[in-house]
């Protein structure tokens, strides 16, 4: 991992208004934090309760024929989001495939529909089988297979396509 | 016209089935048995004769009524929707039984995906790959077990999905109950134990749609009718079935009913009897516990269950923690 690749992640961080960011890949891994107070302290007192999408990429804004005739008021004022983030709508424990021998879901560099399955949050052995909910292409998986994870918790990164 | 005409036929033999076992034993008037029906008694016995082919032992009596004895281990669709008839508010049952298939979750699941509503049932004779979680199998020996799956669509936030394995585990041994008079304890958060070994399980998958759910499968295996070399040698001192623990052997269909009608009955009632029906049967709670789970190994007392369901831990150091996942084991 090099700078260039810590940077966009500083990126996204920022862009998405996340305080903590874990990474494990290979031998490398990645832990990046931003205490209370600071610039970070407004975007994180945020409304608790996230949508199953953190940051959407609103589709007709972004197409070009439509932004430029639709009136200034529904454009989102948050509209230039690069990158959506799948997050988990519970309270879980994490797993990227169906069993310990089988392939992950998905892979980053793959490309997901709002269909695709992508991972596993059990929680009270409900197992819930996450779908993408957007369109795009994984970028980078956010959270550990095996690992507990809290409402609203980023869980993959996703270029729209 | 023609899919129309073989949905009322199939409605008309369910309900004349469904007759039949409300009065097993005993014999029903001809003509009010062709008016439960909607049809003429000249047709009576023509309608039931395949039933009378695959092995019901119906009988008919030449001036006489008609009577259902005890059948064997047969099921068959229409018995299951006569006997389980649609309700108000309630999802109507549409069930689907196969000789064979790899896993009913995964037949129920792609239904799910492809639309069909709440209510679909599908059990299998034989599973040739049942599961349980994490990819874990079920042992699903030919006719000895129900292995069955419910398609559900509840209104729950998919925060509060764990509602359904309370629900569920509750519901599995009320049926157990209603056909055996067992009542087994339940090991959290959804194994149901006899005497310490295990006689059914539960698998859920649920699909999150926003903060939704769009659908949840409940899979439930139990043990009916296994004899001890029905089980593999791995899970043999650690299963049980209703034959081994009462020497009766229940058909799977009544224990298919049974579990029907107990999801009717917990489905149309408040979450919060479901809660305390389970703490009742709980095996665990109050008992210093050790639980597997994705933070490491967890000594405490089990005290209860929060709202949502998730088991509430006073561990050694008197904090009480939250636990939505994980293997318990009494100490």
């Amino acid at each position: 991992m090099d700078l260039k690749e810590i940077k966009a992640v500083i990126d996204l961080m920022t862009k998405n208004g996340l305080s903590e960011f874990e990474l494990e890949k290979g031998d490398v891994k990645l832990k990046m934090k931003r205490g209370p107070g600071g610039e970070w302290a407004s975007s994180a007192s945020a409304p608790a309760p996230l949508p199953a999408i953190a940051a959407p990429a609103a589709p007709s804004a972004a197409a070009p024929a439509t932004a430029v005739s639709a009136p200034a008021a529904s454009t989102p004022a948050a509209a230039p989001v690069p990158g959506a983030m799948i997050v988990s709508p519970m309270v879980g424990t994490f797993y990227r495939s169906p069993s310990p021998d089988s392939a992950s879901y998905v892979e980053p560099g793959q490309e997901v529909t709002e269909e695709t399955v992508v991972c596993i949050i059990e929680a009270m052995k409900v197992m819930n089988e996450i779908k993408a909910e957007t369109r795009g292409v994984i970028v980078e998986v956010l959270a550990q297979n095996g690992k507990p994870v809290e409402f609203g918790k980023p869980l993959f990164s996703v270029r729209p396509t | 016209m023609e899919p129309a005409a073989a949905t009322s036929a199939r409605a008309r033999e369910a309900a004349l089935l469904g007759a039949l076992f409300a009065a097993k034993g005993q014999h029903l008037n001809r003509a009010d048995l062709a008016r439960v029906a909607g049809i003429s008694v000249a047709d009576l016995e023509s309608t039931l004769a395949p039933y009378l082919q695959a092995g019901y032992p119906i009988e008919f009596h030449p001036q006489g009524g008609i009577g259902l004895q005890e059948p064997p281990d047969i099921w068959c669709a229409e018995e299951i929707l006569g006997r389980c008839p649609a309700r108000e508010g309630l999802p109507a049952w549409e069930p689907l039984l196969l000789a064979e298939t790899a896993s009913t979750n995964d037949v129920a699941r792609e239904q799910a995906r492809k639309g069909l509503r709440a209510g679909f049932v599908v059990a299998a004779a034989r599973q040739t790959r049942g599961r349980g979680r994490l990819g874990r199998s079920w042992e699903s020996p030919t006719a000895c077990g129900l292995y069955v799956s419910l398609l559900l669509r509840p209104a729950l936030a998919a925060a509060e999905a764990g509602q359904l394995t309370i629900l569920s585990s509750v519901a599995a041994g009320d049926a157990v109950e209603a056909v055996s008079g067992l009542r087994p304890q339940i090991k959290w958060p959804n194994d149901l134990m006899v005497h310490g070994r295990k006689l059914a399980g539960l698998l859920i998958e649920a699909e999150p749609q926003g903060r939704g759910l769009a659908h949840a499968v409940v899979g439930i295996g139990i043990n009916v009718r296994h004899r001890a070399e029905d089980f593999s040698d791995e899970v043999r001192h650690l299963a049980t079935s209703l034959f081994l623990v009462t020497g009766q052997l229940y058909r799977r269909a009544d224990v298919l009913v049974a579990l029907l009608h107990a999801f009717e009955a917990r489905l149309s009632r408040p979450f919060a009897e479901a809660r305390e029906a389970w703490a009742a049967s709980s095996l665990t709670l109050g008992q210093q516990v050790t639980l597997t789970t994705v933070r490491g190994i967890k000594h405490g007392q089990a005290l209860g269950l929060d709202e949502s369901g998730a088991l509430l831990l006073r561990s050694d150091s008197g904090e009480i923690e939250t636990i939505t996942a994980g293997d318990m084991r009494a100490v």
